[in-house]
C-alpha cells in the first residue's frame, strides 16, 4: 500500500464541512422557529433576533466556502489530509476520555485513573510494568489527595485511598 | 505610582508569592515540553484558583503567562522544537548556537530578552491601561456592541486560513454562545431541557477540549528526546554586560513590536516574534548571518513575545476583550472570582488591578531566576516520554472540565469539544475565533439588543454614536483590507 493510499485525501474537507454546516444550519434554524416568544416578540427584538442573524451570516458564509473553495480559485490550491490513523487515534482517546468520565462514576476517581492510564500507558507504546505500576499508584493518590482533600473538588471516591 | 507599590506588596504576600513562584515554575515548564503549550498549561492550572483568594489566583495565572512566554525557547535551542508557536523562530538561530557549543550563551540571552521583553510591556501596561479604562467609561450599549464586532473581525483577520473558514468559525461560536437563557427575556433557548447549560456553555470545558484535547491526540504517540550536553552552571549560563549592551537595539525595537502586537486581539505571540525578527534581520548589517546562530535571532523573538504579554493584558483589563487563550482564562478566571473585567473593574476594585500588575513585575523576576537556577531540572523534564506525559495531562483535563460545576455533563461537553477543535484544526478552520466568540458572544448580543431597544428597533444608532461609527468603520476597512489582499485579483501577475 503506496503513502499516498494511507491517506484519506480530504477534497472531501471541502465537500463534507460545508454539506455539515448546511445541516447545522437547518437543524439551528429549525430550533430558532420553535423558540418561545418572549416578552419582546413584538418586532425583531426578541430571542430568536440574534441567533437568526447568526444563522443568516453562516449560511452565506457557508455558500461563500463552497463557491470559492470547490467552485472556485482554491481547488488546486489547498488540499486537506487527515492521516487516517490519526483521526482513529482522536476517536480512542476520545472514547478513552469517555469511558474514563463513565467508569468513574461507578468505581470512584482512583480505580478509574488507575484503569484510564493503564490502558492508555499501553496504547501509546509504554509497556514496562516496572515503570507502569509504581506511577499509577503515586499519581492515583497524589492527584485524589491534592484535588480530594485539599482543593475539595467532590471527585467521586472509592476503597482505594 | 503609589497605587503600583500597593499592588507590588499585595503580590508579594507569602500566599500570592508562593502561587507566583508556582506559576512561573509551571508556565516554563508547559512551555518547554514540546506539544504542550502555555494555554493547555493555565487552563488546566484554571481549577485549582476556585478556592483561592482573587490576588493569589492571578498571581498563579500571571506567573504561568510570563513564565510560559520564555519556557518555550528552552526546547527551541536545545533540541529544535520549540515548546510553543511563538519559539519557532528562536530555534532558527538558537539550535545552530548550541550545535556550536554556545547553547549556554543562547539561553541566557533567550532568558534576559524574554525578562526585559516583559518589563517594557508591563511599564506600558501601568501607563495605558488606567488611560483606556478611563476612556472606555464613556462606552455604553452601542459602543460595546460594536467593539466586540470589531474584537471578533481582528481575530478572524489574523487567522493564517482562509477569510471564509475563519469567519465560519467565528459564526459557529457566536451560534453556541446563544445556548442558554436569553440575555434580555430570560427565556432558555436550545437547552434541551438540560439544567447544566441553562446559564450557556461553560467556557472553561469548551477550552479545554479544544485547546488541551487536540495536543494530547498529537502529543501521545510522540517519542522521548535526546539532547546536546552542555554546562547548566550560572557563570555560562549568564551573557555579559558587553552582550547585552550590544543588543539594546534588537531589544528596544522587538519589546515595541511585542506590546503593540500583544494590544491586537487575536495575533498571539508567533505573530510578534515573526515580525520582530524581521525586522531585526532586515535592520542588521549582516542580514545574511541570520539564521547561522546569531544572538540578535535569538534575542528579537524572546523580547517580542515576552512583550506580548503586557499588551494582551490591556484590551482584557481594560475592555473586557481577550485577544488570545491565556487570556481568555485570565477573564474567565476573573469572572469566577466574581470580577467583571472593563472599564468598571479599576473603578470598584483599582487595588486588586494594579495587584495584577504588581504580580506580574514579580513574575518576571521569579522567571528569570527560576530558569536560570532549574535549568538542569527542565533539561531533564524534556526526558520524560510523551506516552507517559500526555496521558497524565488527559487526567487533569478531565478534573478541570469536572471541578468548575461538579458535573459529568461538561466531561462529555469537554470531550465533544476537543474532537470539534481536533477536526477543526484537521481541516483548516482556526479555533481561535470560535473560542472568543463563545466568550464574547453574550457581551455583543447583550449590548446590541439594549441598544436597538433603546432605539426602538432603528440600526442606525450603531452610526450616529462617533465612537461605534468608528468602531464599525475600523472593523469594515480591516475586513476589506484583509480580502482583497488575499483575492488573487490584487496579487502580482506571477505570484503564488
Amino acid at each position: 500500500m503506496t503513502e499516498e493510499s494511507k491517506k484519506i485525501r480530504l477534497r472531501v474537507g471541502r465537500l463534507v464541512v460545508p454539506i455539515l454546516l448546511v445541516g447545522f444550519y437547518v437543524w439551528y434554524g429549525s430550533l430558532i422557529l420553535e423558540l418561545p416568544q418572549g416578552p419582546g416578540e413584538e418586532g425583531p427584538l426578541g430571542p430568536s433576533f440574534i441567533p437568526w442573524l447568526w444563522a443568516s451570516l453562516l449560511i452565506v458564509l457557508t455558500l461563500v466556502e463552497i463557491a470559492t473553495g470547490n467552485l472556485g480559485a482554491r481547488r488546486d490550491e489547498e488540499r486537506v489530509v487527515i492521516e487516517r490513523k490519526s483521526a482513529l487515534d482522536a476517536l480512542i482517546l476520545c472514547l478513552l476520555l469517555a469511558g474514563f468520565a463513565v467508569l468513574m462514576q461507578y468505581v470512584g476517581f482512583s480505580a478509574a485513573v488507575i484503569a484510564f492510564l493503564a490502558v492508555s500507558f499501553w496504547w501509546s507504546g509504554i509497556r514496562s510494568w516496572k515503570i507502569i505500576i509504581p506511577y499509577l499508584v503515586i499519581f492515583a493518590f497524589v492527584v485524589n489527595y491534592v484535588f480530594h482533600h485539599v482543593l475539595k473538588v467532590p471527585l467521586p471516591q472509592d476503597w482505594l485511598f | 505610582m503609589n497605587l503600583l507599590v500597593e499592588g507590588i506588596v499585595q503580590a508579594l504576600a507569602w500566599k500570592p508569592f508562593l502561587f507566583a513562584v508556582l506559576g512561573s515554575f509551571m508556565g516554563i515548564i508547559f512551555a518547554a515540553i514540546p506539544g504542550l503549550t502555555v494555554s493547555m498549561g493555565i487552563i488546566l492550572l484554571l481549577p485549582f484558583t476556585f478556592h483561592m483568594a482573587s490576588v493569589t489566583s492571578m498571581s498563579l495565572l500571571v506567573g504561568v503567562f510570563v513564565g510560559g512566554m520564555t519556557g518555550g525557547s528552552i526546547s527551541a535551542i536545545l533540541l529544535n522544537i520549540p515548546g510553543n508557536p511563538a519559539a519557532i523562530v528562536t530555534s532558527l538561530d538558537g539550535h545552530p548556537l548550541a550545535r556550536k557549543g554556545r547553547a549556554g550563551v543562547a539561553l541566557g540571552v533567550a532568558f534576559f530578552s524574554s525578562f526585559l521583553g516583559g518589563l517594557f510591556s508591563l511599564v506600558c501596561l501601568v501607563t495605558i491601561a488606567p488611560q483606556l479604562a478611563d476612556f472606555a467609561l464613556k462606552f455604553g450599549a452601542p459602543e460595546l456592541a460594536s467593539l466586540v464586532l470589531l474584537g471578533l473581525c481582528l481575530i478572524c483577520g489574523f487567522a493564517q486560513t482562509s477569510m471564509s473558514k475563519a469567519l465560519i468559525s467565528g459564526i459557529l461560536g457566536l451560534s453556541f454562545s446563544t445556548v442558554g437563557m436569553d440575555p434580555i427575556d430570560s427565556i432558555p433557548r436550545f437547552t434541551f431541557s438540560v439544567v447544566q447549560i441553562q446559564q450557556g456553555v461553560s467556557f472553561l470545558p469548551v477550552m479545554i477540549g479544544l485547546f488541551a484535547v487536540p495536543e494530547i491526540i498529537s502529543g501521545m504517540r510522540g517519542s522521548a528526546v535526546s539532547l546536546p550536553d552542555f554546562s547548566t552552571r550560572l557563570r555560562d549560563l549568564l551573557p555579559s554586560p558587553g552582550t547585552l549592551a550590544g543588543l539594546w537595539k534588537t531589544l528596544a525595537q522587538s519589546s515595541l513590536i511585542g506590546t503593540t502586537i500583544g494590544l491586537l486581539p487575536g495575533t498571539g505571540s508567533a505573530v510578534a516574534a515573526v515580525l520582530s525578527y524581521n525586522t531585526a534581520q532586515r535592520r542588521s548589517p549582516e542580514p545574511e548571518s541570520f539564521g547561522k546562530g546569531k544572538l540578535e535571532g535569538v534575542s528579537a523573538p524572546e523580547a517580542a513575545n515576552s512583550a506580548m504579554t503586557g499588551g494582551a493584558m490591556i484590551p482584557m483589563l481594560t475592555l473586557g476583550i481577550p485577544g488570545d487563550p491565556v487570556t481568555a482564562v485570565m477573564l474567565g478566571a476573573l469572572t469566577i472570582q466574581g470580577l467583571a473585567p472593563g472599564p468598571l473593574l479599576f473603578e470598584s476594585h483599582g487595588g486588586f488591578v494594579f495587584s495584577i500588575f504588581g504580580s506580574f513585575f514579580i513574575a518576571l523576576f521569579l522567571t528569570i531566576v527560576i530558569a536560570l537556577l532549574g535549568i538542569r531540572l527542565f533539561v531533564q523534564v524534556l526526558r520524560v516520554p510523551p506516552g507517559l506525559l500526555f496521558p497524565s495531562i488527559a487526567v487533569f483535563c478531565v478534573i478541570g472540565a469536572f471541578a468548575l460545576q461538579n458535573s459529568f455533563f461538561d466531561v462529555f461537553l469537554m470531550i465533544g469539544f476537543g474532537l470539534l477543535g481536533y477536526f477543526m484544526q484537521k481541516f483548516d478552520y482556526p479555533i481561535m475565533p470560535l473560542l472568543l466568540a463563545i466568550i464574547l458572544g453574550p457581551v455583543f448580543e447583550k449590548n446590541a439588543r439594549m441598544s436597538l431597544i433603546l432605539s426602538d428597533g432603528d440600526p442606525g444608532i450603531f452610526f450616529r454614536k462617533p465612537i461605534s461609527l468608528t468602531f464599525l468603520a475600523l472593523a469594515l476597512v480591516y475586513l476589506v483590507s484583509v480580502f482583497l489582499k488575499r483575492t488573487s485579483l490584487f496579487r502580482k501577475p506571477g505570484s503564488a
